[in-house]
């Protein structure tokens, strides 16, 4: 188990001991399904196999990623004489842990403006957390002394603006907002133009919920896109896609067709604590090649955290892992 | 709703044409197809290897008869077997002299507006006098929330300073029943199923305010979790009905099937749009019909009976006899149509329109609004007889409605053809 070992040296603690507890549900459905696969069966055969995709696929991982990843395994298991199933998990494990780092060095940082504010602009379906994600994120930036301004670009949804304001008083930030069913793209542009005058770090937009397959609704984000680069180039420097955890293989829908409408650079993925299922990572990653930047493992305005893969993968096997 | 679901399933039932009948050889491969369809589809593992069985079984046993083609028998076992799982229709709510009902759900599954929908559903279906209480006090503004859709709507929303919801929802049935009242829906905060707190709290709201009806409301986009969530709050409460939101997503909508296999509760109502009438019944014969799309010509039928005004109706249906159908009648056409919601959705509830591939049409509202604007722009003259329109007027009215010459001349001649086609509708030759 030396990739667990390695990671369990690398992070304090407390870092991990989030994890720990945001992925307790998953890792206790995850790891106990596999476990008592390798005590059921003593080599691996046919029914292990069946057994094996039925785990992965009802932790959510994409359909398709787990049929590839089956077939490499089964490939593995006949290439290397595999037939000692504790030697197979680390396998598993490994082969997991290369799907999501496969082709690229991913980075959960922050893509940066150095002449002027830096534009977050938060997008997704309805219901999924924006606005508390928006919140959250805020509360991190200011943690590092950066000067940050809200736009409530959400005048749709009944109580969307108030909600940012009521966050804004919390996390005492500023809010930029217009009365309901404004112009999204004037309340942002007011917000911007603030923000380059009072020379903010930071200007973090909310957007209503949409679904993907409303066409107007897509085609009003291509106009906020407009707005927010004309002025500031090459802003929004983030468009982070904000995914409910909870969602299915419809995940892998909304990624792409908000990528086809806007440059999404990264995602947020919310919910996690609540949902045995984090899997959707990984098939977000292997079919998208979209970075998770943050994931929220709890209610709280603490509980947003940068993603970590590394942290992930341990939080999902811990108990796989034997203390050495 | 239902997308790639049906397409999948279509194509699977048409591969089987190519076989002569199904065996125990070719059967394999045609389950592995079905089996990956419907867990794309996000339908429970579960459920899927129960359904796969035994779809196998009875394929395999009917082969006897041999007057049907194998993908009609398929097909037929398909739509059998879907429809057990669906159940029965059971999408009655509670209609007594007062009624309670209680939604629960998940954060962001979209209770406060199902709550504004029912509201406004109960009210005409039922001939009731509603009231909301608003008992989520935790999210910021989701009180403010459920008051914009009160106010909207013309309902009263009972909320009070309180960090009680249990005190909240209880005097607020109060105030329900001393103002004459009759159908009171309680919003509650979202909440993971796994949180006990809370579900705690859920608990006693029940205990204390005896809802006759407590409806989950789910997220139709939600994934394999869905029976944990499903049974999270079901071994809390008794769950008497689950309503399905924004089932107008591109989601294949698994959780519809698993749901009653699992757990026996009906769905109640699904969420098709983010208008506050954007909610209809479940029906599950329906939705098989939706998923083979075969339309629902039922549905739509509802939804305009609903919707459309009955005497402009005649109206225009005496216009179209007389041939003197103009751009004013046009117009208001138009309009009711958009009552019906997005173009889309009733498309793909007429029969027949997967064929030309229209059921994948992605309409544009606003050139249902370039339309309209270009017709606002015409002065009542032009509107009634709309060939006194030459080249100035049509730059006049390009202008006015900001749009282009083309635009308007696409719409003359649309308008043009449309008042042939009711000439030959009139004279009985037209053929479909």
């Amino acid at each position: 188990m030396g990739l667990f070992n390695k990671i369990k040296t690398i992070f304090s603690k407390k870092e991990l001991e989030l994890y720990d507890k945001g992925f307790e549900k998953t890792r206790d459905n995850f790891v106990s399904s596999l476990n008592n696969l390798s005590n059921k069966y003593k080599t691996p055969n046919d029914l292990y196999f069946d057994e094996l995709e039925e785990i992965l696929i009802s932790a959510d991982i994409g359909v398709n990623t787990v049929l590839g990843f089956m077939d490499r395994i089964k490939n593995r298991v006949k290439k290397e004489n595999i037939d000692d199933l504790e030697e197979l998990q680390e396998i598993i494990v490994d082969e997991l842990f290369i799907i999501y780092v496969e082709d690229d060095v991913l980075t959960n940082k922050l893509n940066v403006n150095d002449n002027g504010p830096t534009v977050l602009l938060f997008i997704g379906v309805n219901g999924v957390g924006k606005t508390t994600t928006i919140a959250k994120v805020a509360n991190l930036l200011k943690k590092g002394n950066s000067k940050v301004l809200l736009v409530a670009g959400d005048t749709f949804r009944a109580g969307a603006i108030e909600q940012l304001i009521e966050w804004g008083k919390r996390v005492s930030c500023e809010v930029v907002s217009m009365e309901e069913s404004s112009d999204p793209s004037a309340v942002i542009y007011k917000g911007i133009d603030k923000a380059i005058k009072e020379q903010y770090d930071y200007v973090l937009i909310d957007t209503a919920g949409r679904l993907q397959n409303k066409v107007n609704l897509m085609n009003e984000l291509e106009k906020m896109n407009k707005v927010i680069g004309k002025l500031i180039p090459n802003a929004p420097q983030e468009t982070l896609l904000v995914i409910d955890a909870t969602t299915g293989q419809n995940a892998i829908n909304q990624v792409k067709s908000f990528k086809e409408i806007t440059n999404v650079t990264g995602i947020v993925l919310t919910k996690l604590d609540g949902t045995a299922k984090g899997g959707i990572v990984l098939a977000i990653k292997e079919e998208l090649k979209v970075p998770v930047k943050y994931i929220g493992l709890g209610e709280g305005l603490e509980d947003l955290k940068p993603f970590d893969i590394e942290k992930y993968i341990y939080g999902l096997f811990k108990g796989m892992i034997k203390d050495e | 709703m239902f997308e790639n679901l049906s397409d999948r399933l279509q194509k699977v039932v048409k591969n089987i044409k190519g076989y002569g009948k199904i065996t125990d050889e070719n059967i394999g491969d045609i389950l592995r197809e079905v089996r990956l369809v419907l867990l794309e589809a996000d339908v429970d593992y579960t459920v899927v290897k129960e359904f796969t069985n035994k779809v196998k079984e009875k394929a395999l046993g009917v082969e006897v008869q041999t007057s049907l083609k194998p993908s009609e028998v398929f097909l037929n076992i398909l739509k059998e077997e879907l429809l057990e799982l669906l159940g029965e229709n059971d999408s009655k709510l509670v209609n007594n002299n007062f009624n309670i009902v209680m939604l629960i759900g998940l954060q962001g599954s979209g209770k406060t507006t199902t709550v504004g929908k029912l509201g406004k559903l109960v009210r005409k279906k039922y001939n009731k006098k509603p009231i909301f209480i608003a008992c989520d006090i935790y999210r910021p503004a989701a009180i403010d929330q459920l008051k914009q859709i009160g106010k909207e709507l013309d309902i009263y929303v009972y909320s009070k300073e309180s960090k009680d919801p249990v005190d909240i929802a209880v005097s607020g049935i109060k105030y329900a029943k001393d103002n004459g009242y009759d159908y009171v829906f309680i919003d509650t905060a979202g909440r993971l199923h796994i949180d006990e707190e809370l579900m705690i709290e859920l608990k006693n709201i029940e205990s204390n305010t005896k809802p006759d009806e407590i409806l989950l409301i789910i997220d139709s986009m939600i994934g394999q979790d869905s029976i944990n969530v499903i049974k999270g709050f079901n071994d809390n409460l008794k769950i008497s009905g689950v309503i399905l939101t924004k089932f107008d997503g591109d989601t294949k909508g698994g959780v519809a099937l698993s749901v009653r296999h699992i757990t026996n509760i009906p769905i109640k109502y699904v969420g098709i749009s983010e208008k506050l009438d954007g909610i209809i019944e479940f029906d599950p014969s329906r939705m098989i019909g939706r998923i083979f799309k075969e339309g629902d010509i039922l549905s739509l039928m509802e939804k305009a009976e609903e919707v459309i005004d009955k005497e402009e109706a005649k109206d225009l249906a005496k216009k179209i006899n007389k041939g003197n159908f103009n751009l004013e009648d046009f117009l208001s056409q138009l309009k009711q149509i958009k009552k019906l919601g997005p173009l889309e959705n009733i498309i793909k509830m007429v029969p027949g329109m997967s064929k030309y591939g229209l059921d994948k049409a992605n309409i544009d509202p606003k050139q249902m609004s370039h339309i309209e604007a270009i017709i606002q722009s015409m002065t009542p003259k032009e509107r009634r007889n709309p060939d006194i329109i030459k080249s100035s007027r049509k730059q006049r009215i390009s202008k006015g409605s900001g749009t282009s010459v083309q635009e308007v001349n696409k719409l003359l001649d649309q308008f043009e053809q449309m008042k042939k086609m009711m000439k030959m509708f009139k004279n009985g030759n037209l053929k479909f």
